[in-house]
């Protein structure tokens, strides 16, 4: 220990560093850092697009009144803007609470389920709404957001699996949607809480967030704005294995706590629905849903069934992929028959019957 | 373990605490052992090729420091050559040359079976052998003592932040400091810090970023259109700069938290206005380690003109070799010896010093776009897994330019991620450009005061969280 100085100045062995200054600047350096981080982080939240916003609050719905809902909806954005649990009660005996994540994988959808039942919560029945996105993102959970984990050992859990898999930056509240970049420019300059894509959002009911806009466009108009999409799929031959474990692995936890599971296929926009319907990654990608509803022996609501397609109108959403309120109010009720016609939940009573709801309405979108 | 791992960030601190505390002669052992250690996290197995081939060298320098026959010092330096050039020959080039060769018998009629080896190549082989071989001919050359100590000598062949990836460090230089008697200051460890960061961010936040678009048009190039494989182009060069640069500066910002100082490998490479000045900013300790034992040796350029040009030849095919078993490689080190002899043959500058008025800067400004474009045309080659991609890319970039659209570019990766690692490369450049001619971005990061130092650090540091792409952990040089 001879060339250890405790002391404040400089020793004048090898190592001419005073140990106790180092410490003291690593401990200041790292608390700042974790002030900055939390600083950025309230920044961004404020900034976020307003569709994530909405859904990390409306998470907070689900915990003060968990135990008034037989069930949850899981997915991304595809499911989010789809299921409209009011929809699905209004001829479904079912309350049901719409936890879809935007940007999620369905790595993301085991942590939310098993992160709900570690509460003690039981769900009734489980909907899992199948994005083809879904199973084509990162494998890193956690990576978009780790605020729909309450439970601190799932947290610990989730963070730890993102840093193995090379994820650093998801012990930092900050860095954890690093999407939400924009969000941060857009408070730096001032300019109001714009919404991300959602741009307008309704109401937000049992988790679900209302897309008040459509699509003004053609068919024409959807087939060009879903190149993006069909660019994403079509890197992809089928989806990645181990989010398709991570599908299994959650219809398995929902069965194992006495759930009833339900798997449902939103529909794209119908343009889109042609302009897919020859790419492998989606003949691969329904074909999984079907291996997947035999294995497990669980209904499997196909949206992209003609029959459903041709009941939409493309002024009806959002853009190519996701419907606004209008559809998603249709195919919720579409979902909610379906339920019952399976025998998985009665059928409403007419005592439910209670103040209409108003009818959704797809203003063009500005 | 790789230096944008968790791994490395848990081991880096703990053996700099350990390091000093145990100093100064437990310490060096310390070090010795946690760089064989650091290796052994890719291959237990080929540590002993390192030890080995450390062993040889390190014999035949004392040999050959402890005679005055000129003989015995041949003798022992062909002993070192061939165990070195024969690990590489057997684990890097045998395959290549097998299938080679009987790709050649196939073209005139005769089939062949390649004999082909199951091994894999072990990480960091050019680099440690060219390292090890490069002492033994110093002591030849009079250059420098032989060292009595087979530890040490271990030691500066197997210093981990230099061990995989370079840069190639010379005996004369590394070995004295490897002898105990670096110290260290705050200034270094500031600096050491920064540089760290600094690599760190050029790694995480442009090359593994940018690296998404390139992937996705190399995997299959004939599929792209023109657009996509000029950018991707591009793209690929910065990427292979942020990704090599910053694997440098993760290297010499680590060996500064030891006392130790490595030599500079690049000095922003892209402002070169000849292939000859690219060489001397590029990968530095590869072409001056090339320069000094094969270049000069060959006869340099004090000979005639064809033998000249001759050497300058055999220099870069052997620099495209070193690269790796590919032909791709090797066209790429033949095209910027080419370049280099055709820049004699002509009298182009090799720098830009001396351009004076409107119509000297424009010149320069010429000459540097004919040197950036050169130079991004031969990545092509760097970049394609065989001969026929890189023509295909080269055969594909006049396509489909009338029908300019995001899609159309970009092949499917989000434009907005790309464009951020180019606008971060753009910040990357300028900074380097204009504010480390004279001292690197750690010493110049260390020397302000402490509100823009931690300023700068915080924000390389939350530039990391925010923008980083994380999970691609190789760096492209590891494969060499």
């Amino acid at each position: 220990m001879s060339h250890i100085d405790a002391g404040t100045t400089a020793p004048r062995g090898h190592f001419q560093v005073s140990w106790k200054r180092m410490t003291v600047a690593c401990t200041l350096f790292v608390a700042i850092v974790l002030v900055v981080d939390q600083g950025l982080d309230y920044l961004l939240r404020l900034g976020v697009p307003a569709d994530y916003r909405v859904f990390v609050d409306s998470r907070k719905v689900f915990d003060a009144d968990k135990s008034s809902y037989d069930g949850l909806i899981l997915g991304d954005s595809f499911t989010a803007d789809a299921l409209d649990p009011a929809g699905i009660a209004a001829v479904a005996d079912v309350s049901l609470f719409n936890h879809g994540v935007y940007n999620s994988s369905m790595g993301d959808q085991r942590l939310i389920l098993e992160d709900k039942l570690n509460d003690g919560w039981r769900p009734k029945l489980v909907v899992i709404g199948l994005g083809p996105l879904l199973f084509i993102r990162d494998d890193v959970p956690g990576r978009f957001g780790l605020d729909f984990i309450q439970s601190p050992v799932l947290r610990a859990q989730a963070i730890w699996s993102g840093v193995v898999a090379g994820d650093l930056a998801i012990p930092f509240a900050s860095g954890r949607d690093r999407a939400m970049l924009p969000g941060l420019v857009r408070v730096a300059l001032g300019r109001e809480l714009a919404a991300g894509r959602g741009l307008d959002i309704g109401r937000v009911e049992a988790g679900y967030i209302e897309n008040r806009y459509g699509m003004s466009g053609t068919a024409e108009t959807l087939v060009s704005d879903g190149a993006l999409f069909r660019d994403q799929i079509g890197a992809f031959p089928a989806p990645r294995p181990a989010q398709v474990a991570y599908l299994n692995q959650t219809v398995q936890i929902a069965q194992a706590v006495g759930a009833r599971v339900v798997l449902v296929i939103p529909p794209v926009s119908p343009p889109q629905v042609m302009a897919t319907a020859d790419i492998p990654y989606m003949v691969a990608f329904m074909q999984m849903a079907r291996d997947t509803a035999r294995r497990f022996d669980v209904p499997l609501i196909q949206g992209f069934d003609p029959a459903v397609v041709n009941q939409f109108s493309p002024r009806q959403y959002f853009d190519a992929e996701h419907m606004c309120a209008e559809a998603a109010r249709l195919f919720s009720t579409i979902v909610g028959q379906a339920l019952v016609a399976d025998g998985v939940v009665a059928a409403a009573s007419a005592s439910n019957d209670g103040a209409p709801m108003p009818a959704p309405v797809c203003h063009p979108r500005p | 373990m790789s230096f944008s791992s968790i791994e490395y960030f848990i081991f880096l601190p703990v053996l700099f605490i350990l390091y000093w505390m145990l100093a100064p002669r437990p310490g060096k052992s310390v070090l010795l052992i946690a760089s064989l250690g650091f290796y052994a996290a890719w291959s237990v197995w080929y540590l002993s090729l390192i030890i080995g081939v450390a062993a040889v060298c390190w014999y035949a320098g004392r040999q050959i420091n402890d005679t005055d026959q000129e003989g015995v010092k041949r003798r022992w330096i062909a002993v070192a050559a061939v165990a070195c050039l024969s690990v590489l020959c057997v684990f890097k080039y045998f395959n290549f040359f097998s299938v080679s060769i009987a790709d050649g018998f196939g073209a005139a009629g005769i089939d062949l079976d390649p004999f082909i080896l199951n091994v894999l190549l072990p990480v960091g082989i050019s680099f440690y052998t060219f390292q090890a071989l490069s002492y033994v001919v110093d002591v030849k050359r009079g250059s420098m003592p032989a060292t009595r100590s087979f530890h040490d000598f271990l030691l500066y062949v197997s210093f981990f932040p230099q061990l995989v990836a370079g840069p190639i460090e010379r005996a004369t230089r590394l070995l004295p400091q490897l002898t105990w008697r670096q110290k260290v200051t705050a200034e270094d460890l500031k600096a050491g810090v920064a540089r760290i960061l600094w690599g760190l961010f050029k790694k995480l936040v442009v090359a593994d970023t940018v690296s998404m678009q390139v992937d996705a048009v190399y995997a299959d190039p004939s599929s792209q259109s023109g657009p996509a494989l000029v950018v991707a182009t591009i793209l690929f060069g910065i990427q292979i700069y942020c990704d090599f640069s910053a694997y440098s500066d993760i290297a010499i910002g680590s060996a500064r938290l030891f006392g130790v100082n490595l030599m500079e490998n690049f000095r922003s490479p892209y402002l070169s206005t000849s292939i000859s000045e690219f060489w001397r900013r590029w990968h530095i300790s590869l072409s001056t380690w090339l320069r000094d034992y094969v270049y000069v040796p060959l006869g340099g350029n004090r000979t005639a003109r064809s033998r000249w040009y001759f050497n300058i030849m055999v220099t870069f095919f052997l620099s495209g070799l070193w690269h790796g078993a590919n032909w791709t490689f090797v066209v790429w080190g033949a095209l910027h010896g080419l370049a280099i002899v055709i820049e004699r043959m002509i009298g182009w500058p090799a720098t830009a010093s001396g351009a004076h008025g409107l119509g000297g800067k424009a010149l320069v400004g010429v000459r540097w776009l004919a040197t950036l474009t050169l130079v991004m045309c031969a990545w092509a080659f760097f970049r394609a897994d065989s001969l026929g991609d890189a023509m295909t890319v080269f055969g594909g970039m006049g396509s489909g330019w009338s029908h300019l659209s995001t899609a159309n570019i970009m092949a499917g990766v989000p434009a907005d991620r790309v464009g951020i690692g180019f606008a971060m490369f753009v910040a990357v450049f300028a900074i380097e450009a204009l504010w480390c001619e004279r001292a690197d971005i750690g010493s110049r990061i260390a020397g302000v005061n402490l509100v823009v130092r931690w300023g700068a650090m915080l924000t390389l540091l939350f530039g990391i969280i925010m923008l980083g792409t994380f999970g691609s952990e190789a760096f492209i040089y590891f494969q060499f």
